[in-house]
């Protein structure tokens, strides 16, 4: 088993499985932010910084990301390869089929879910490559 | 399956990264689960609207739909108000049904 079938299979079964957590940087600098579902805050953050400190921020953070094995060089079709958990994540922000967005409003501690997104559907077979 | 994404209020260790987003992959029953609970948390707030779940998707075929639940947990069940259908009264078990339901696109 793939580990991304590995992962769907330990959700099917516990019903949630952690995913890496990622800082906004890192997500907008493998650009999962601003296409398919955006996040206003985070790219909001992230479009206001300035075109010097974005790219700054973008080389550190994949070095980070490589430090911490969430990514390895590409083959040369694509420049970067991410683990099995930061593809889910990838593919589910790039490529929601069917996507699914889930706002909830109400008052709610800081810890409450109010301020979670739900997004897509993991395909049977997720693609393994980001394209930055 | 979906995955959660949950912008916290928590800085990254280098601050200038940013906060952090957690994630997590979630079956659609997890997810019911989650949102009702969140429901009594956030109905047991003092002064607080019926908490609204917003539902927004696109189906297979690119079609962007919308539902929208207003929520409010009375005593062990939840009086729901549902776009376009009439209130009722619903235990938990069924609200999760429901809202798993709309999330796997049957709905």
């Amino acid at each position: 088993m793939n580990p991304i079938d590995s992962l769907a299979a330990a959700a099917e079964r516990d019903g949630t499985v952690p995913l890496p957590t990622l800082s906004q940087a890192e997500l907008c600098a493998l650009g999962g932010a601003g296409k398919g579902l955006v996040c206003q805050r985070t790219w909001a953050w992230w479009t206001g910084l300035g075109e010097d400190k974005r790219d700054n921020l973008t080389v550190s953070a994949l070095e980070l990301l490589a430090v911490r094995g969430l990514i390895r060089s590409g083959d040369g079709s694509v420049p970067v390869v991410p683990a099995a958990g930061l593809a889910v994540i990838l593919t589910t922000r790039l490529q929601p089929k069917p996507s699914w967005y889930v706002k909830c409003r109400g008052t709610t501690r800081r810890s409450a879910p109010g301020s979670s997104a739900y997004h897509g559907k993991v395909p049977g077979r997720t693609c393994w490559s980001a394209k930055l | 399956m979906l995955v959660r994404e949950t912008l916290t209020d928590q800085h990254a260790r280098m601050g200038e990264l940013g906060m952090l987003l957690r994630y997590a992959l979630v079956t659609p029953e997890a997810t019911a689960r989650n949102l009702a609970h969140w429901a009594r948390e956030a109905a047991s707030m003092a002064g607080t609207q019926p908490p609204a779940i917003g539902i927004f998707g696109h189906g297979r075929q690119g079609r962007l739909r919308r539902a929208r639940l207003w929520v409010r947990p009375v005593g062990g069940f939840f009086e729901v108000r549902r776009d376009g259908i009439m209130p009722g009264r619903l235990d938990e078990k069924r609200l999760c049904q429901i809202l798993a339901t709309m999330l796997t696109g049957a709905a």
